[in-house]
């Protein structure tokens, strides 16, 4: 038997309905024939059976040879022994057949759905897709499953033909011609016929439905009453499909009695006729008999001729189907073009449309004022959608592959589903984590009541696309997947609309530790711009609660925009190009990133004061942005963060100790170190940790209350930024929104 | 999470039951088998007469004789298939009647179902029972019953007649019946398992695919193409081998069956041949009884064929009768509801799982008309708490009672008409808008009896506008008789339902109002679009106690808070209980619970609560944020 499923199916032949089925066939030839072969020998050994027997009663019987007789009837069994044999191996391949176009084609229409991926269900209903493996693939496995009996019914039928005609021309063409009449009126006659039987079944998956929707919705059901209404209304649909079907079985029986009819009718012909002729001696008593029994076998083969013809049909409507989907393009598609920019890591993702920048590194919250917004910016951000042209580093998303985009920017929605593994596989998506990676995720969700309430804990199989859980322990495990998935940004919309207070409140703590992780609490950063003539840098840091600044240094005798030359670096160029702030919004961006790295909460009040401060400090002229890799330290100790300064707005971008440290090392003053004794996170899992970024879309308070920037996007713009509670004080329909969503 | 499988029924409960669905139409089930024995005499007929032709022919006939013997068989042929069509016609109604009453049944079962195991079994199981089962049955009873009824009475008949032509030739049949027995009963031990192992790997495929269909969007964000594609193939996998394993069942019987059909034959030849040398048997008799063997495999084939079918049949059966076992969790006692309708629990302890409570010793006074909220983590047994308040469990020690009667006790129909649990599960039922606002309230109408029992009318008192300033009492349906559920009377009502629950502005925009059909096979409804309707639903219903777990959960938080005002406007003088997990709930509410592993750790007002900084004080605080100016008390 052949192995199946193929590993690779290969590339289906989509051109047309009719060269995806030739494709099926030409990936199943060997069985195909080997159907056909065997198809030919079962329907051929049946088809010689009355001669056979009329040959017995002729040799053996009439003449009383017991010689033949025992010859003959040895005949009838070897002949039933071919079909029985040549019947199973007919069947063992026509069911490969069956079996490998259906399969090939669930395997290219899943290699397809994942291809088209979110594009998928904007270009097709889900349930066309679906119907591909419900009825499709039983639809084309039929077409190419007929193969073997119709091979075997056309040579049957042949075979007939020529015996009859040796024996007697007149009688052979009446069978000849009378049969295929017959059968033809029959097929007429079941044309409206299977009309009906449709439109039947569709009744019955209407009830099947009610049924269904009883069971589902049994809960609110028994909750409030309404029983006997639904037992009322199932039994009135119930009792009207049964009318139904005792109407259809009428039109049935009317097919049933042809059935016995027409076939009869032939026989008792043929037999009147037959018998006149062997009367008249132009036929034996055996022949006779032979000729009653060819009349009564043709109708299996043309039987067979039509439901080939049909199946057939049937399969070219089907592999339509399929093809149209095949046929489907993804909506984001990766640039024209061999090798683009690549997307620099820890930089900034931003967003032009809304003006909204997201520094790396940190727990930034996004508040949109109309719910649905935030559904649409998210998917604009991680490319789920082609508007816009939001940037990460300055390069364009859209300029790099999408799988590129994925692998770096992850968006969480609730419409995200889970499918059918174990939870440790549903969870641990890439399929590395170890297991304390997968704990700490957990925990970080606040899931563990979720996991341990389940009988085999992490191996526990989800069911049924995970609706066994509540939306609350679904939202969790979401998140705990999400967080999971370590991509270096996360976006997550309103992750936690379905859990109570008290677990929300331990998700936004959790989520803000994570992003501390590595800084120790005293979180750090520099800022540096070029300004003056010179280079300043000054170092944040954040202890005790406090913002201090110190260590700020000017580098003297640097020339503007000399930097920018000098390093020569193409993300460098590009931030440059897109930032062209007012001095206001600098220092209400210089005093966000402060706090930002800061990562916990500073008075809001201080923190402005400082940030102003700072902003004094490097002005006037702050126009040049430095490199961000000149600012590493020498040592290959990850610096938390590094924050340049553009145009006098503050350009956090994270420094990580892998970007070209020899050519910033060796070409900036030695202030860089001076810089650096900045607290180095214990482990190198918690530096990536420290410098992945997440960002929430929500409302809620508790988180917005742990995240280092808010954004208030209103009607598609950055309408403000800041702490949450900087913003509760300072922006009222921000409060409105987040507070309570209408004021009395 | 408890997914309690529900019972199945014993074999012997099936058959027991199916013979008592078929003893129900005696009359249908005679006339069906006489029709059908007569339609197989009447073609019994045909080889009969071509063994007397070809006798005929053999010793020398006329013409006319030939006439006379072909006239006839074609006047049988007539015959057998007025008859054919009448019984199948008979059959039809029989398969389709006996089916009928099977799936109303099971339907009425399911609708039966104890509120507890409703609660906590979840719907997957039902959901199967009510769609493949019911299909599976449905095979077996309209299909494989009557064909294999057919095929008995046929293959009787057959062998009666042969018997009649020649009992000695028909000895022959004697050889393959024991090892066709043998190989049939071999095949059909294994045949239904095989099977059914074969449709759940398919279904897996299915499955598999409209999950990956339906997770598109997940499968591209983290990259689960290779899995999903893996994933797949697997599951083909699976189908491949249990397609195997049955091919391997049919590999070995299909020969066996088909070569035992040729032997008989065969086998009359030769003992016909010889028993006609020995003029034991005339040339008529070995024509007849080889044609009548060869037909008598067409009905063995049929009735072999579908009893497979009969066996899967019988295994949905099992499944779809277990429902009914389920035993009931209620114990009708004789306390009435009396005022003042405190909700009072006292040391109330509750287990799912026997030795692992839940619910630690709750003590709980509910006064009548107060907003009432509990607050916790999760798992803290809040909803379990809830649901002992609804009356839908009974607790383990201790008691709840609702105006001094136990709410376990109280019958079904009253309970509701007190207490009404709402959840965030929810469902739009296939039918109009207005179906599904109607749910409860076709029985709080039509069962007028019951003490405390509201009528379908929203009274007064929850009304929203002032436009209604006549009491609610002349609008009851059936006081007169003439209110019709779609009068624009009962609409108005609907729409207030729907007014209160901020659903009034999509439900006008449908294309058919309250007509429009939602549910599957309608406009789908989204998921807070679903819980409004539950909401807008329990309104007309007017329990005198709501409790509402996570009701609006799936809300925006924001549409949350105003659904939320103007539901409580409107339900002013109704006792609610409701479990958030937005504190404004609890801010709104007159009493906030704070439940805390199983037992009420904090009790009072949202001022008493912030007043004695304690728990609740701190989450509001976080939640809040002490920055923004503190919200008045309402």
């Amino acid at each position: 038997m052949r192995r199946l499923p193929v590993p690779d199916p290969g590339q289906p032949d989509a051109r047309s309905a009719t060269r995806y089925l030739l494709w099926l066939v030409r990936n199943e030839r060997a069985t195909i024939f080997g159907g056909m072969v065997f198809g030919v020998l079962w329907m051929v050994s049946q088809a010689l059976m009355p001669a056979v027997i009329g040959r017995t009663i002729d040799a053996g019987i009439t003449h009383r040879n017991s010689g033949e007789l025992l010859r003959w009837s040895a005949a009838v069994l070897a002949l039933g022994a071919t079909t029985a044999t040549s019947g199973i191996l007919r069947h063992r391949n026509a069911l490969v057949n069956f079996l490998a176009a259906g399969y090939s084609t669930v395997q290219v229409v899943t290699r397809q759905a994942v291809r088209l991926g979110a594009t998928l269900p904007k270009l097709v209903a889900a349930g066309d897709v679906v119907a591909v493996g419900t009825s499709d693939v039983a639809e084309i496995g039929g077409g190419l499953d007929v193969t073997a009996r119709l091979s075997g019914a056309i040579v049957a039928i042949i075979a007939v033909a020529v015996i009859m005609l040796t024996t007697s021309v007149p009688l052979g063409l009446i069978v000849l011609v009378g049969v295929p009449i017959v059968t033809a009126l029959t097929g007429i006659l079941l044309r409206p016929l299977h009309e009906r039987q449709q439109h039947f079944r569709v009744r019955q998956g209407e009830l099947t439905a009610r049924a269904i929707d009883i069971a589902a919705g049994l809960r609110v059901l028994r909750g409030i009453g309404g029983e006997a209404a639904f037992a009322e209304r199932y039994r009135s649909e119930s009792q009207g499909l049964r009318a139904a079907a005792v109407a259809v079985t009428r039109v049935e029986s009317g097919l049933a009695a042809v059935e016995v009819l027409m076939p009869g009718v032939m026989v008792a012909g043929v037999t009147f006729l037959a018998a006149r002729f062997a009367l008249d001696g132009k036929l034996t008593v055996g022949e006779l008999v032979a000729f009653y029994g060819y009349a009564a076998f043709l109708a299996t083969p043309l039987r067979t001729l039509m439901e080939a013809a049909d199946n057939m049909t049937r399969a070219h409507v089907a592999a339509r189907r399929v093809v149209r989907i095949l046929n489907l393009n993804p909506e984001i598609n990766d640039p024209d073009g061999s090798a683009g920019p690549e997307l620099p890591t820890g930089a900034t993702l931003a967003d032009e449309e809304s003006g909204l920048r997201i520094p790396p590194g940190s727990l930034f919250a996004v508040v949109c004022a109309d719910p649905g917004e935030a559904d649409s910016l998210a998917a604009r951000l991680a490319r789920f959608e082609d508007a816009g042209a939001p940037a990460l580093g300055g390069v364009p998303l859209a300029a790099v592959p999408v799988s590129e985009v994925r692998k770096r920017i992850l968006l969480s929605r609730n419409s995200d589903r889970f499918f059918t593994a174990t939870l440790r596989d549903e969870l641990d998506t890439s399929g590395r984590a170890t297991a304390s990676e997968i704990g700490a995720a957990i925990d970080a969700a606040s899931a563990r009541d979720v996991v341990e309430a389940l009988p085999d804990g992490l191996a526990t199989e989800v069911v049924d696309g995970g609706r066994t859980f509540s939306g609350g322990q679904l939202q969790r495990l979401r998140l705990a997947r999400a967080l999971l998935a370590q991509r270096e940004i996360t976006l997550l919309v309103e992750p936690t609309s379905a859990v109570d207070a008290h677990t929300e409140a331990r998700i936004a703590q959790n989520l803000a530790a994570l992003h501390a992780e590595g800084g120790g609490g005293a979180s750090a950063g520099v800022l540096a711009g070029v300004g003056g003539g010179g280079l300043v840098e000054a170092r944040l840091m954040v202890a005790a609660g406090a913002l201090r600044v110190s260590d700020v240094h000017t580098a003297s005798g640097v020339p503007e925009a000399q930097p920018v030359r000098r390093a020569g670096h193409p993300a460098l160029r590009e931030e440059r190009q897109e930032t062209e702030m007012g001095a206001d919004t600098a220092a209400e961006l210089l005093g966000q990133a402060a706090r930002g790295y800061a990562g916990t909460g500073i008075p809001s009040q201080a923190s402005m004061t400082q940030a102003t401060m700072i902003q004094a400090s490097t002005s006037p002229s702050m126009s040049v942005s430095a490199s961000a890799p000149s600012l590493v330290p020498a040592v290959p100790v990850p610096l938390d963060s590094v924050a340049t300064v553009v145009d006098g707005a503050v350009q956090p971008t994270v420094a990580t100790h892998a970007t070209s440290l020899a050519t910033s090392a060796a070409s900036l003053p030695a202030n860089g170190t001076a810089a650096s004794p900045v607290a180095a996170p214990a482990t190198p899992t918690g530096s990536a940790a420290s410098r992945r970024t997440t960002v929430v879309f929500t409302t809620s308070p508790l988180l917005l209350d742990h995240a280092h920037i808010v954004a208030y996007v209103e009607g598609g713009r950055v309408a403000a930024v800041g702490t949450h509670r900087d913003l509760l004080l300072l922006e009222p329909r921000y409060a409105a929104v987040v507070t309570r969503g209408e004021d009395e | 999470m408890s997914a309690r499988i529900l019972p199945v029924a014993n074999p012997r409960e099936v058959r027991r039951y199916a013979r008592e669905i078929v003893a129900r139409h005696p009359r249908a089930l005679a006339v069906t088998m006489t029709l059908y024995s007569l339609a197989a005499v009447a073609g019994l007929v045909g080889p009969r007469l071509l063994g007397q032709l070809v006798q005929g022919v053999q010793d020398g006939t006329t013409i006319s004789h030939i006439d006379i013997v072909a006239a006839s068989l074609a006047g049988f042929v007539v015959l057998q298939t007025a008859l054919t069509r009448y019984a199948y016609v008979a059959a039809g109604r029989f398969g389709t009647t006996v089916l009928a009453e099977l799936r109303e049944d099971f339907v009425q079962k399911v609708l039966a179902l104890p509120l507890s195991t409703v609660e906590s079994a979840g719907s997957g199981d039902l959901v199967t029972r009510a769609s493949r089962d019911v299909d599976a049955l449905r095979r077996s009873a309209q299909m494989a019953a009557p064909e294999i009824l057919v095929a008995v009475v046929t293959m009787l008949l057959t062998l009666g007649a042969t018997a009649l032509v020649s009992p000695l030739l028909s000895a022959v049949i004697l050889i393959v019946v024991t090892p066709l027995a043998l190989v049939t009963r071999w095949y059909l031990r294994r045949a239904t398992a095989g099977y059914l192992r074969e449709n759940a790997a398919y279904a897996r495929i299915t499955d598999g695919l409209s999950a990956t269909v339906e997770g598109a969007a997940t499968v591209e964000a983290f990259g689960l193409q290779q899995r999903r594609i893996a994933s797949a193939d697997e599951d083909i996998r699976g189908s491949y081998a249990a397609e195997l394993y049955t091919l391997s069942l049919r590999t070995v019987l299909w020969p066996v069956q088909e070569f035992s059909y040729v032997v008989p034959v065969a086998g009359s030849l030769l003992l016909g041949g010889y028993a006609y040398s020995r003029h034991w048997v005339t040339l008529a008799q070995v024509t007849a009884v080889t044609l009548y063997i060869q037909q008598l495999m067409v009905p063995l084939n049929t009735l072999l064929d579908w009893l497979d079918t009969l066996q899967v049949g019988g295994a949905s059966l099992a499944r779809l009768l277990g429902v009914a076992q389920v035993p009931s969790d209620r114990t009708e006692g004789d306390h009435a509801v009396s005022a003042p309708r405190d909700l009072v629990g006292r040391e109330v302890r509750f287990a799912y799982v026997e030795g692992r409570d839940v619910l630690h010793g709750v003590d709980l006074v509910v006064r009548p008309g107060e907003r009432f909220a509990m607050v916790g983590p999760s798992g803290a047994g809040k909803s379990t708490l809830g649901r002992l308040l609804a009356g839908i469990h009974g607790p383990r020690t201790g008691t709840v009672a609702l105006g001094g009667a136990p709410l376990i006790e109280l019958p079904l129909d009253e309970l509701r008409g007190e207490v009404v649990l709402v959840t965030q599960d929810h469902h739009v039922f296939a039918g109009t808008v207005r179906d599904n606002l109607q749910l409860g309230v076709v029985i709080g109408g039509e069962d007028e009896t019951g003490p405390g029992v509201a009528g379908g009318a929203v009274p007064s008192a929850v009304t929203v506008g002032d436009d209604q300033p006549s009491g609610g009492g002349e609008r009851k349906p059936g006081v007169d008789g003439t209110v019709s559920r779609t009068a624009p009377d009962g609409d108005d009502e609907l729409w207030r339902a729907l007014q209160a629950v901020d659903a009034d502005g999509w439900a006008a925009a449908l294309p058919d109002g309250l007509d429009t059909r939602v549910g599957s096979g309608g406009i789908a409804l989204t998921a807070p679009q679903a819980q409004q309707l539950a909401l807008a639903r329990l309104l007309l219903v007017d329990p005198k106690v709501l409790v509402l777990d996570e009701a609006t959960s799936l809300l925006d938080p924001r549409a949350a808070r105003h659904l939320e005002r103007s539901l409580s406007a409107v339900l002013a003088g109704r006792t609610v209980i409701a479990i958030a997990h937005r504190l404004h709930t609890a801010h709104d509410a007159d009493r906030v619970a704070v439940v805390e592993g199983g037992l009420i750790a904090e009790l009072g007002s949202h001022r008493e609560l912030m007043a004695a900084d304690g728990a609740y004080a701190r989450l509001w605080q976080s939640w809040h944020g002490d920055a923004a100016p503190a919200p008045p008390a309402v």
